[in-house]
């Protein structure tokens, strides 16, 4: 259906006098779990779009914490608060913000849970929950290990620890970053946040050594990474791959060691990035499989296990498209638009996405990968002939043009998601 | 919606995404508007642009500064240019030139 834009003016002054809270009525119910770059972008575009739907967004925290840039705070370029956004601009657009928990979901009944006790049903339920631990997965690193040994991997309490480990840490200390196997969130976020903490240690402690202990042999952009670590930070960075015996297999927090298959590593600080799956809504709610992550229908993000609930973000599995925030805002958008064309009785239409992703490789030099994404056979496939990487070697201009490129990416983003 | 009337709020709205025919004037003067498809292929394309492209943008450009034939114009040299490196030509060869002329009229129908 093309609205004229005087119609859809008179329907969203409707919708105001329609919506009712929690009354189960004719009106279209579509509930968003989870806050983040998905869920909050999703709730956003769905509220432009169906303008006489009751849209409904249940997030635990009153605060959103960005993670894109928490590698800056880590290295003392910027503060926790500046990665802090609120929900007030989604209210004022008639958005039903509840900050709860959900701790279940019927997807035959399509109900879902509070731990306030509440129940809310929904005709499409849209998941963005992102990524929760895998504590059984790394012997030794327990929900109480965090303290000696931060991931910092969700932004906030964590990210303030590893700073301050940093800060508190001798000069000529060994600092390790343990990185889990692919999956997992960010692909070149923990080689950002290496390049980042050496720019730190170059500046407050030079004789200090940063050891990346790699579960995978390879990684995002690192030709890009290994050039920049060699021209800015000398030899401060080693990185050891999986087949270097970097695969860490076991942790001690309380002797701050990182034991390998032939090695123990003590640290000063240990930062650990560690085994990761979807939130753990995803797995109540049934829509995760044996991978930890959820499939989807690529055209509609429509789980391929439970009908109504679309799942987007981290959580799903969109390969190649990266675990990103720009992945999620872009997913959302376009999740948005399918779920309004099923509520409107239209049929899904074939989509393009694409993603760049910017990594600091100091305060003030950047590099990005892009790629395009189309559907093939209910999956993601790259475009052929697009996507890449900055370019190798390039003057220290680029870097910085791109660094300023990421800024305007971060307004543009959070804006987006969150409202100015 | 009191978001459709203020219009403080109503700019909020149309930082958002696919906020489109709300954010143009009353009178409906733009010619495109009626045929603008907030829910259509055009607006999936486009949808991505919003992600890194913002009024005010100085590094990362403002789109709505551009006619669509210009921003049309623009993608075909990136996406041509076989030697160029940037984020917006790797990600322009991605594109149809159909493709391309379609994102930038919706572009232009819905810019701010
Ligand atoms: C160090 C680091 C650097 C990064 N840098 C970048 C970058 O430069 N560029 C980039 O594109 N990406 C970056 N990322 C990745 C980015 O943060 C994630 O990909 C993105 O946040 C995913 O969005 P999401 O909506 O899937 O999940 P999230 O943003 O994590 O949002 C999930 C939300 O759901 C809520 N939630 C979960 N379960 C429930 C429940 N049961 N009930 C209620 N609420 C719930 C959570 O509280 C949370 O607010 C980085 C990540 C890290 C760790």
């Amino acid at each position: 259906m093309t609205f004229g834009m005087t119609r859809r003016r008179f329907l969203g002054a409707l919708a105001a006098t329609a919506i009712a809270p929690h009354v189960h009525s004719a009106v279209t119910r579509i509930i968003v779990v989870g806050g983040g770059f998905g869920g909050a972008t999703a709730a956003r575009t769905l509220r432009t779009l169906l303008p006489r739907a009751a849209i409904i967004l249940v997030e635990s925290n009153r605060r959103y914490l960005a993670c894109p840039f928490s590698n800056l705070v880590i290295a003392g370029r910027r503060t926790l608060e500046q990665q802090a956004f609120g929900y007030g601009a989604l209210r004022r657009e008639n958005i039903e913000v509840i900050h709860d928990a959900v701790v279940d979901v019927d997807g035959n009944a399509r109900t879902l849970i509070l731990q306030g006790g509440q129940t809310l049903d929904y005709d499409r339920l849209v998941l963005s929950p992102g990524i929760d631990f895998r504590w059984d997965a790394l012997p030794g690193y327990t929900p109480t290990a965090v303290d000696a040994m931060p991931h910092a991997w969700k932004a906030g309490p964590q990210t303030r620890q590893l700073a301050s480990q940093l800060r508190a840490m001798p000069d000529g200390g060994l600092v390790a970053l343990a990185v889990t196997a692919a999956p997992f969130r960010c692909p070149p976020g923990p080689y950002e946040r290496a390049s980042l903490i050496a720019s730190y240690l170059k500046q407050n402690k030079p004789r200090s050594k940063l050891l990346i202990l790699d579960s995978n042999d390879k990684f995002s952009k690192q030709g890009l990474f290994t050039e920049s670590w060699q021209r800015l930070y000398g030899n401060m960075i080693e990185w050891r791959g999986a087949s270097l015996d970097g695969r860490v297999r076991r942790v001690d927090p309380a002797a701050m060691q990182l034991e390998t298959d032939f090695d123990t590593i003590t640290a000063d600080v240990a930062n650990v990035v560690p085994p990761q799956h979807a939130g753990e809504i995803a797995h109540r709610s049934g829509v995760a499989d044996a991978t930890g992550w959820c499939p989807i229908d690529a055209v509609t993000f429509e789980s391929r296990l439970v009908s109504n609930i679309h799942v987007i973000g981290d959580a799903s599995i969109a390969a190649p498209m990266p675990k990103s925030a720009f992945s999620a805002n872009a997913q959302a958008k376009v999740c948005a638009i399918q779920v309004a064309r099923l509520v409107n009785g239209r049929a899904p239409v074939a989509t393009t996405l694409a993603n760049t992703c910017y990594s600091y490789v100091s305060g003030d030099e950047a590099i990005s990968v892009s790629g395009v994404y189309h559907n093939q056979g209910g999956q993601f496939a790259n475009v052929t002939g697009a996507g890449g990487i900055s370019p190798a070697n390039a003057p220290i201009e680029l870097r910085s043009q791109e660094a300023a490129q990421a800024r305007d990416w971060f307004t543009a983003i959070t804006g987006e998601a969150f409202g100015g | 919606m009191s978001v459709l009337i203020k219009p403080a709020a109503r700019a909020a709205v149309c930082i958002a995404v696919l906020a489109t025919v709300s954010c143009r004037s009353p009178e409906g003067s733009h010619d495109n508007a009626a045929a603008i498809d907030p829910m259509g292929h055009a607006a999936v394309l486009a949808s991505v642009c919003s992600g890194c492209h913002v009024p005010g943008g100085t590094a990362i450009s403002d789109l709505s500064q551009f006619s669509s034939a210009r921003l049309e114009a623009l993608m075909l040299t990136y996406k041509n240019a076989a030697d160029g490196t940037t984020a917006m030509h790797r990600m322009a060869r991605g594109y149809s030139e159909a493709e391309i002329r379609t994102i930038s009229q919706f572009i232009e129908a819905t810019a701010p």
